[in-house]
């Protein structure tokens, strides 16, 4: 078998753009998260980036759930969201 | 799991910044993709979890993370200078398709700052701390000639170290004679295309290759610098803040949140064991 020349094929990259899409109808329905409403909750003197809460829904085949999640980034906020989400509907 | 969605933005804010910096350290001239299939639970079988990890191999340095994370990071530098509402909208849906496992959340730049540097970057499960870690590791590997065998249509042979409390078994091939492997593993006169414990809670198995020329980054953040050991520790403590957030989520069903409590609790076999 011609390994090389095999992966070296386009779309042979598992996460291409195409299979992360097909993925994505597949899974669309598992999962609703809807973002509610945002506010700056709290802020720090010793801390220049602004605390900003997030509240949140979501649904997934487990069930749903909401909640707030406060971070300094949008990554973090991200990323929390997703850590929560993981564990839950896993 | 990977799972996903539609998202609804009813308020927006402006405040919000990116928390990470990307420096371009050098530039990849090939990525191997493994797969990574890893008990969460010691010894527990259910608690299997696999996802796909990248190496970006570059003149100077190499690169192994998460191709979530990769695609996500691609993502954050693409919208970095949209208004944070904007760039929050268009990240979450495609981000939340497949999100980080909370094991293979961190980068592992092996020659990087210097030559036989591995620096390792990770993110706690309540993605509260950036950690840094800078090593100096030394593989001492056991080779046997005797021992070959065909992987992914390539002649590997057989070698054996032990790391960070476990036996590892890899297989090589020398037909890509890269000094590279996944996680923080290289060393060997070929690239690693197959590896795993002695009890194979995690193994690491190449599953395709392509040959590209992208800027590899390193991804800045405010790191808390520590070693290997305190990490794990960081891990482990990090659990408690998880299931804390937990505490502050309403559940439709209560017997979601014991379940999600029980896993988070559950997560005791992180790769490195000290």
């Amino acid at each position: 078998m011609d390994w090389w020349a095999e992966t070296e094929k386009p779309g042979a990259f598992p996460m291409s753009r195409n299979k992360f899409n097909i993925t994505m109808k597949i899974v669309k329905p598992l999962l609703l998260i809807t973002l509610l409403s945002l506010g700056l909750s709290s802020s720090s003197p010793a801390v220049e980036q602004e605390v900003a809460c997030v509240k949140y829904s979501i649904q997934c085949d487990a069930g749903s759930f909401n909640g707030t999640i406060c971070g300094r980034t949008t990554t973090e906020i991200v990323g929390k969201v997703l850590a929560i989400a993981d564990i839950v509907c896993q | 799991m990977r799972y996903l969605i539609n998202i609804f933005i009813f308020l927006v804010f402006s405040q919000l910044l990116f928390a990470q910096k990307y420096k371009q350290i050098d530039v990849s001239q090939r990525k191997f993709y493994y797969e990574y299939t890893f008990y969460e639970e010691h010894g527990n079988p259910n608690s299997v979890k696999s996802h796909q990890m990248v190496l970006e191999v570059g003149s100077q340095c190499s690169k192994f993370y998460s191709t979530s994370a990769m695609y996500a990071d691609s993502l954050f530098m693409l919208y970095a200078n949209e208004p944070s509402d904007v760039a929050f909208s268009k990240l979450l849906p495609q981000v939340s398709g497949s999100p980080v496992p909370a094991y293979c959340n961190y980068y592992v730049y092996k020659n990087y700052p210097e030559k036989g540097t591995t620096l390792f970057t990770g993110t706690d499960m309540s993605i509260e701390g950036n950690f840094l870690v800078n090593e100096k590791i030394k593989f001492n590997w056991e080779i046997d000639d005797n021992s070959d065998t065909i992987i992914s249509g390539l002649s590997c042979i057989k070698a054996k170290t032990q790391f960070a409390g476990r036996n590892y078994i890899a297989w090589f091939t020398l037909a890509i004679p890269i000094n590279d492997g996944p996680y923080k593993f290289y060393g060997l006169p070929g690239l690693i295309v197959f590896l795993h414990d002695s009890k194979k809670e995690h193994v690491f198995k190449l599953v395709s290759m392509k040959n590209v020329k992208k800027p590899i980054y390193f991804v800045d953040k405010d790191f808390i610098t520590t070693d290997a050991k305190g990490f794990v520790k960081a891990l482990e403590a990090s659990k408690a803040e998880l299931i804390r957030m937990l505490d502050n989520v309403t559940f439709s069903d209560d017997a979601m949140k014991y379940k999600a409590v029980m896993r988070v609790q559950r997560r005791n076999n992180f790769i490195e064991l000290y």
